[in-house]
């Protein structure tokens, strides 16, 4: 049973999302919250799964579907913030009418996408698990069918995604054309064979890392950002900054890291890759700073974010890059949570002007969502600064000093932008008639819980770090 | 040198043969209708006085299209206007290509198969040939740049692709029975005896699927009950600026799916050109006696079999063309979406439990 | 025989991809693309993988464009893209098509020529296809029909009427 032992995550993400829609399609009723209760139920089981399987590398399918412990630690971030958007969408979709049924269901599709994606080392099938997410993506941005913005963000998003999923694909015919197979392992091989005649192949693995790279928004390749995290429903948005940016990392990682040890780490790639990160965290933070949105604001902050995350893939250090996206995954969903968190009917205060004052009218609020961007924007005692200090600790090792100055400025740079949202909160005088609806324990739940998770990881990292090491270790 | 000779004179008499039976499929339906409405029928036609039942009707017809004059509107996109009719007419002619007529024969020590293009993928070449034919109508109607014409052909086009999805899944029940796509082998696959007596005929092992597939391919011919795409008596169709002989085309067109249909029912679910009992040898009646026939009587016998099946289905088309009322679209859509698609999955379905069993 | 058929069907092909690109009618664009699929269709033929070509006439010619055509003649777009805009696009485009192509030339170039293996011209029957599919690729076959499922919804749900409206 060691084979469907490997499936039954999958299989009951998949049936869950099966049945949500289902009963959305034949039980029509108001309230759409059973849905996220049952949805909820599913997670868990499928938790208690990833949680048997850990340690035991399983897998199935002669091997294409390989659930080693990196697969599973990344299952388990994607169902926890899987379970977090559901719940801070509760809140949402009542207010904002959004229709329930296809937003539990799809989400489910996409979570079960990033779950393939990141549980294969084969390139057909990360291609497939990689579509899944896109497809459910599109669908997910552009639920506010009313809404002018959130169209123009599925079209933004569907464009952008099939473009980059177009090149992907070719570079995966390249791949295939030098390779004959198209296992990562065997892939990286024959580049070792044939180090002569490897400019296709080269061409080859390009363009799929520019394929990625639209995916988790590297720079020449991020335009789409801020319109789709501007226009999607907010907790799509914060469901997009954690789980396609941790899949797609975990891939480029998979692919790079034993790329890295091949010996090709002066090879062009690596330069290529270099350039890009420098110049994802300075635009990133930079135009940051012209931001009026918050939405937007956040997409340069993602930005910015995975150019850090990129020195990590480029250090190949592992460990320091699941614990940024670890961290990264509470406070993204924390920061998208407090936004939700200041919202009424049919009405969401997403521009700067709006936060005004809001510290003193809503306290505790105000105070979770600084923590948040204190987090962000890496200040002691948070899960923010811990992250960021492990990548560039990693990357120093490996002699990347240059890059960690980069990064270590551009933070100092974003940084201004974050606390510039705190200083609105506390230092001005409301000019905007801000007045929300509070009452919902399930948010309240969650933006407890991520808070929880950045202070955990800032202040006493060890177990997780454990965890993680364990799970970065499967990858050799 | 002689296979191309073989395969030119094998080429030429299919068409002949589709051809032929093509206008007399014309004479065929104005009779049975008359017969239907209680009327005679063409019967003027006549050479030197002679007219047998109107059987040159046909020929004047064909001649007073040749003959009209070839109007293209000033307002149409001229390429595609007169490329749409011979689309049309191509796709499906080519059709026939597939249909294995007879068994093999041997002559001269050479074996020849009674099939122009025997390839492993032969139901599907049928079926993308038809896809294709969609191609005439989408065109037609929009390079007349006629509103009415562009609205029969989008209804058109809508139509054959919903029921192309029935239409394919109803075969793939068909295509597990006997496990090729080449259709002389689903041919030859039913040859065989199921408990000794009874011929496996398609439509015996695939009941639902036969039922499904007539369906769709009556469909699939844009004729009565499902004539939305051309609507001959009230709503206009997609050869509304269409004349002469190029109308003509599309007029053949239709006549012409109908005899593939017909062929196709007959090869996939009526046994093709077996006999039943008939092997190459002769007769052998599963009660002992036996009926010793020489080849060229057997293959007769074959071929004759062949087009007795595809006439029946000819006649039997077209009795549903006169005695059913039209569908309304949404019915249409229904039926094909949401009863014969349900229904082909379940079919292959069932068929894998069957078979599994 | 083959070598000239080869030779129309790729002149064909790559004309009419060319006519696609420069044709100012959507229309034609789309109709230029069937042309290419089927010819497309017609190599695959040649290359001895009859499944594929009747697949790619089947799906790409006969069933997707189908869709595109419907809808590109349905809404009878006129305009393009406003004309100074469209020539610097158009140069852009130019200059980066040139560098893209010069880059795969040299791609190529400085690839050694592989010898072409026998194991991809093995199983091109459609029985091949299949117990492949069911085997060694079991896999991703039934991710797609996930895929196939999550692109059906999502459709749904971007065109569906809201109710309550």
């Amino acid at each position: 049973m060691n084979g469907f032992g490997a499936l039954a995550p999958l299989l009951i993400i998949v049936g869950a999302a099966l049945v949500i829609l289902l009963l959305d399609a034949f039980l029509k009723k108001d309230n759409k919250n059973y849905l996220a209760c049952l949805s909820l139920f599913f997670l868990v089981v499928c938790a208690v799964f990833c949680l048997r399987s850990w340690n035991k590398n399983l897998s199935y399918f002669e091997g294409q579907l390989r659930l080693d412990n990196l697969a599973l630690f990344l299952a388990f971030l994607f169902l926890i913030a899987v379970a977090f958007v559901m719940f801070i969408g509760m809140k949402y979709l009542t207010l904002q009418n959004v229709p329930g049924g296809e937003f539990y269901g799809l989400l489910l599709l996409a979570l079960s996408g990033l779950m393939i994606m990141t549980s294969s080392l084969n390139f057909i099938v990360i291609f497939l698990g990689l579509e899944v997410l896109s497809v459910s993506s599109y669908a997910l941005a552009g639920l506010k069918g009313k809404d002018e913005k959130s169209s123009e963000s599925a079209i933004k998003y569907f464009l952008m995604g099939s473009f980059a999923s177009a090149f992907l694909i070719f570079g995966l015919a390249l791949l295939f054309g030098t390779a004959h197979s198209l296992e990562i392992s065997a892939v990286l091989s024959s580049f070792r064979a044939n180090f002569e005649g490897q400019l296709l192949g080269l061409v080859g693995l390009g363009l799929v890392i520019i394929g990625f790279a639209f995916k988790i928004s590297l720079v020449p390749f991020h335009m789409w950002t801020p319109d789709v995290y501007e226009g999607a429903p907010t907790p799509v948005t914060a469901f997009f900054a954690v789980g396609p940016k941790a899949a797609g990392f975990a891939v480029l990682f998979r692919i790079l890291a034993p790329y890295w040890n091949e010996g090709f780490k002066s090879g062009r790639i690596f330069d290529v890759l270099w350039t890009v990160a420098a110049l994802t965290m300075l635009i990133g933070s930079l135009i940051g700073l012209r931001q009026k949105n918050i939405k937007r604001l956040f997409a340069y902050s993602s930005i910015a974010n995975a150019g850090y995350m990129l020195i990590a893939v480029l250090a190949g250090d592992g460990a320091s890059l699941i614990f940024f996206l670890t961290v990264y995954l509470f406070m993204g969903i924390g920061a998208f949570g407090s936004l939700i968190a200041l919202s009424k009917k049919d009405r969401e205060y997403t521009d700067l002007e709006d936060f005004a004052g809001v510290g003193f009218k809503y306290p505790w609020l105000g105070a979770i969502f600084s923590v948040f961007l204190l987090s962000l924007a890496g200040f002691p005692p948070t899960g923010g600064f811990l992250a960021k200090f492990y990548v560039f600790v990693g990357a120093v090792r490996q002699d990347l000093t240059s890059l960690v100055i980069i990064g270590v400025l551009t933070s100092l740079i974003s940084a201004f932008y974050y606390l510039r949202i705190i200083v609105y909160m506390y230092m001005r005088e409301p000019e905007r008639d801000v007045d929300i609806e509070i009452e919902n324990p399930a948010l309240f739940l969650v933006l407890f819980l991520c808070l929880y998770g950045v202070l955990q990881l800032g202040i006493f990292p060890g177990n997780v770090l454990y965890v993680i090491r364990q799970a970065a270790a499967s990858l050799f | 040198m002689t296979d191309i000779g073989i395969l030119l004179i094998k080429i030429v008499l299919a068409l002949v043969w589709f051809l032929v039976l093509t206008l007399y499929l014309t004479w065929a339906e104005r009779k049975e209708s008359a017969v239907i409405q209680d009327r005679i029928g063409a019967n003027r036609a006549s050479i030197f006085g002679i007219r047998i039942l109107g059987l040159f009707q046909p020929f004047a017809d064909a001649i007073k299209m040749i003959f009209k004059e070839d109007f293209v509107p000033v307002f149409s996109r001229k390429f595609l206007h007169t490329l749409a009719p011979f689309l049309s007419f191509f796709f499906v002619a080519i059709t026939i290509a597939a249909i294995p007529f007879g068994d093999d024969i041997r002559i001269a020590g050479k074996t020849i198969s009674l099939q122009i293009f025997d390839a492993n993928i032969g139901l599907l070449f049928v079926l993308a040939m038809l896809s294709l034919g969609i191609y005439g109508i989408i065109l037609s109607g929009w390079a007349s740049n006629n509103r009415f014409a562009l609205l029969g052909s989008i209804r058109g086009a809508a139509q054959l692709i919903s029921y192309e999805v029935a239409l394919g899944l109803s075969l793939v029940g068909l295509i597990m029975v006997y496990p090729s796509l080449r259709l002389s082998e689903i041919v030859r696959a039913q040859g065989s005896l199921l408990l000794g007596f009874f011929p496996a005929w398609g439509v015996f092992l695939q009941p639902l699927g036969f039922i499904i597939f007539l369906f769709a391919a009556l469909a699939e011919t844009k004729r009565v009950p499902f004539d939305l795409p051309e609507g001959e008596s009230e709503i206009i169709g997609f050869f509304a600026e269409y004349g002469g002989l190029k109308w003509g085309l599309f007029m053949m067109t239709d006549f012409m799916e109908i005899i593939i249909v017909s062929a196709l029912l007959t090869t996939l679910f009526f046994g093709g050109w077996q006999v039943p009992w008939l092997s190459t040898a002769g007769f052998e009646f599963p009660w002992g006696w036996k009926w010793h026939l020489g080849p060229w009587l057997v293959t007769a016998l074959e071929v004759a079999a062949f087009n007795i099946k595809v006439f029946i289905f000819c006649w039997l088309q077209i009795l549903i063309r006169w005695t059913y009322p039209r569908l309304r679209y949404d019915q249409l859509m229904d039926l094909g979406w949401k009863l014969l698609v349900p229904l082909s999955l379940l079919n292959i379905l069932g068929t894998a439990i069957v078979m599994s069993l | 025989m083959m070598i000239l058929l080869f030779f129309v069907l790729s002149v064909i092909c790559v004309g009419s991809v060319l006519g696609m690109i420069i044709s100012k009618n959507q229309a034609y664009s789309a109709l230029f693309l069937v042309l290419a699929f089927s010819c497309l269709g017609g190599l695959f033929g040649m290359l001895g993988a009859p499944f594929m070509a009747v697949v790619q006439i089947i799906i790409y010619a006969g069933a997707i464009m189908v869709l595109f055509i419907f809808v590109i003649m349905m809404i009878n777009l006129r305009k393009g893209i406003s004309p100074e805009r469209k020539k610097w696009t158009l140069a852009v485009s130019a200059v980066i098509s040139v560098v893209l192509l010069a880059e795969l030339v040299f791609a190529v170039l400085g690839t050694p020529p592989m010898p072409y293996t026998a194991a991809f011209s093995s199983g091109t029957s459609p029985t091949d296809i299949g117990r492949l599919l069911f085997t060694k690729y079991l896999y991703p076959f039934e991710i797609t029909s996930v895929l196939i499922i999550a692109a059906l919804v999502g459709a749904i749900v971007l065109v569906k009427k809201r109710e309550k409206e």
